[in-house]
């Protein structure tokens, strides 16, 4: 044995290094295929032959890993990759909306000046009531990285007819108290800050719901997001000219920045509560907004201003703790609320078939919706229930056909939701997503 | 293999493998000491890279490899100090095989320290799950965290120079590894030749060269990588080791 050990040493010596190394590997890689990684079917209910061209895809991930699962037809599938930490920033896009309020005919203003606990500190107040308080919209494109690249203000020309109260205030400190002008010329700079009542007329900026900007070929649209309380034109206005936010920075609300021309006038405008708007894919402009109590889409051709389609969607729910989801598709798009709070969402397709006249049924998704994709009658969606009575997150699928719901399906995953979990990573879902093999559109 | 080339390479390598089994017990028992004594006293959540490039693992993984260049350069200037070099130059089969013979040898030398420091990193990691497991049950928290270490290996720079993921990323490890030998050659036998300047150049610009590639080793996941510096550090190998054949043709070592 000695004498083998001695003459065959160089040669056992390698091999076993060569042993070593990949013994390294095989246990840095075993476990990565262990039952703690995998993500399976929970539940199904219907047909999986029914997911036809659709695959439902998505990760789970701890920010420095991920295992991504594809459920499609042949099954459910998965694989687990490392992120590579130096990803670059995706380039993103976000539009912002901002509404300003400007007093019409004054109707009494009043200024006050209130001494604080502090000596010489003051709160000063000015408060007007108008009529005809005057909307001044204006949007904001942020650019991941070209940061912030656009802004445009316009005063709409719509008015608010009832008589409101607009405030300003600050504190400062005065020796003596300060007189009517000085509180005029220290509060010269704020914006006027709305009641609850005006506020309540805008939709999608006290809280971000609806988008109201969108981008067809190049070009950015908006639209106003008031109820029917205000008096004017509604206009959905093309973007002409935009500035710099930081060169604008300190411009008064009253001053326009930017160019916006109004090119299509919206229809109905006078009856309608306008939600948002959005484009499909291949271009068309989707506004939303409410009519006589049900939710109602109707589609523009940005170039002529023409209204090519309009229906509404009677069953999508929406709610307080609801947000709008929309996923544009070439010639057409799909739609609906989601509910946080109840976990449930609703949701519609629609195509450009008979001239935007047919609209798919409103689906109700008992889970909380993330993506959805429609191909033809039939329409796939994907989410997740992370909050209500479960132990571990799950990924909900459904898939309707013309006949109604055709397949459900629930992935149990490994995402924990006890409280004692401070694990080493926090993993989360991500990514999830509907996929079309074949698209047909 | 001609019969004198073999012979040569039992010299180098099998004679001295048990040397080279002292860098690589060396590697595989002290990493998990000093290891062990850096996470003794933790009492956060920490991930187990985090935790081994805290320690002083990383340092001794330095001089380690730096430790076995010396060996090689040492056991160059032995087999000159000691005239050794004459007689293995006047072995039948031409003088090349001499430098051929080195470098295959100190290649295995290499090879076996890397395998030394591996299982050092893989002796960590149980002192890292029993010291996790410890944590939760002291905290009552769920620490589960699965495929650790193959997360480690994909996440930290240094464990992905040791164990590379890619072709790109082997090529530019094995690039590194291969140097070493090559470099202790050359710069042993223009030590013992007392041919200090083109030596020195040569020797110096692959240190610089080396340093260089490794330093985008460790801060790149290899999809950066300078793929130029990869190329001129090949070339001053090719260069170092057509000087160790040229010495030797000339005899001037």
């Amino acid at each position: 044995m000695l004498r083998f050990l001695r003459k065959y040493k160089g040669i056992l010596s390698i091999s076993l290094a060569a042993l070593v190394i990949g013994g390294f590997y095989l246990a840095a890689w075993l476990p990565v295929f262990g039952e703690g990684f995998q993500i399976s079917i929970e539940k199904e209910w219907g047909r999986p032959s029914a997911l036809g061209g659709f695959s439902l895809t998505g990760s789970v991930t701890d920010g420095r890993s991920e295992t991504i699962f594809t459920l499609n037809q042949a099954g459910l599938s998965q694989k687990s990759r490392a992120i590579p930490p130096e990803t670059a920033e995706e380039d993103h896009t976000a539009f912002s909306q901002k509404a300003y309020y400007l007093p019409g005919e004054v109707m009494w203003e009043e200024l006050i000046a209130v001494p604080n606990e502090e000596e010489y500190n003051y709160q000063l107040t000015q408060r007007t009531w108008s009529e005809d308080t005057q909307l001044i919209w204006e949007i904001k494109r942020l650019h991941f990285s070209t940061q912030f690249d656009c802004q445009v203000r316009l005063n709409t020309g719509l008015t608010y007819p009832k008589s409101e109260c607009l405030l300003k205030s600050s504190s400062a400190m005065f020796v003596p108290a300060p007189s009517d002008e000085e509180i005029r010329e220290f509060l010269e700079p704020n914006e006027f800050s709305p009641t609850k009542d005006l506020l309540d007329t805008v939709f999608g900026v006290s809280s971000p719901l609806l988008e109201s900007v969108a981008e067809v070929n190049g070009a950015l649209y908006f639209v106003p997001t008031v109820s029917q309380e205000w008096e004017g034109t509604r206009y959905i206005y093309r973007v002409d000219q935009s500035e710099k936010w930081p060169d604008t920075a300190f411009l008064d609300a009253s001053d326009p920045i930017g160019q916006a021309a109004p090119v299509i006038e919206v229809q109905r405008g006078r009856d309608l509560d306008i939600w948002g708007l959005y484009a499909t894919l291949d271009g068309t402009l989707v506004l939303i907004g409410e009519y006589q109590g049900t939710p109602l889409f109707q589609m523009y051709e940005p170039e002529t201003g023409e209204m090519m389609g309009e229906v509404t969607a009677p069953g999508l729910y929406l709610s307080d703790q609801s947000s709008f989801l929309f996923f544009p598709q070439e010639n057409g798009f799909c739609a609906g609320f989601a509910d946080w709070e109840t976990e449930t969402s609703t949701l519609v397709s629609m195509r450009n078939d008979i001239a935007w006249r047919k609209i798919q049924p409103v689906r109700q998704v008992p889970f909380y919706l993330e993506h959805a994709v429609s191909d033809g009658e039939n329409l796939a969606a994907i989410g997740s229930k992370r909050q209500i009575l479960r132990t571990k997150d799950v990924v909900c699928g459904a898939v309707w056909d013309q006949d109604g719901l055709a397949y459900q399906v629930h992935l149990s995953t490994p995402i924990q939701q006890d409280e004692k979990y401070e694990g080493g990573e926090h993993r989360s879902l991500s990514g999830l997503q509907v996929e079309r093999r074949n698209p047909h559109d | 293999m001609a019969k004198p080339f073999v012979s040569l390479l039992r010299r180098e390598f099998s004679g001295r493998v048990w040397q080279m089994w002292g860098f690589f017990l060396a590697a595989a028992l002290i990493q998990p000491l000093v290891f062990w004594f850096q996470i003794k006293d933790q009492y956060q959540p920490k991930r187990f890279e985090e935790v081994y490039m805290d320690s002083a693992a990383p340092v001794l993984l330095a001089v380690f490899f730096a430790g076995i260049v010396g060996w090689m350069v040492w056991m160059c200037l032995r087999d000159c100090g000691n005239g050794s070099i004459c007689t293995l130059m006047t072995l039948p089969g031409g003088r090349g095989q001499l430098f051929w013979s080195k470098l295959l040898g100190y290649a295995g030398a290499v090879f076996l320290l890397l395998a030394g420091v591996l299982a050092g990193v893989l002796l960590c990691y149980p002192v890292y799950l029993s010291w996790q497991a410890e944590l939760a049950q002291r905290t009552h928290a769920d620490l589960t965290l699965n495929a650790g270490l193959w997360l480690a290996l994909n996440q930290t720079p240094l464990f992905r120079l040791l164990c590379p993921m890619t072709f790109r990323e082997m090529a530019a490890s094995l690039l590194l590894l291969i140097t070493l030998p090559v470099w202790a050659c050359t710069t042993g036998w223009r030590i013992a030749g007392r041919r200090w300047v083109r030596g020195g150049v040569l020797s110096l610009s692959a240190a610089v060269c080396w340093a260089l590639v490794f330093r985008g080793r460790l801060t790149d996941f290899g999809g950066l990588l300078d793929i130029s510096s990869l190329i001129v550090l090949a070339v001053l190998v090719i260069l170092m080791a057509a000087d160790c054949l040229w010495l030797l043709h000339r005899g001037e070592i």
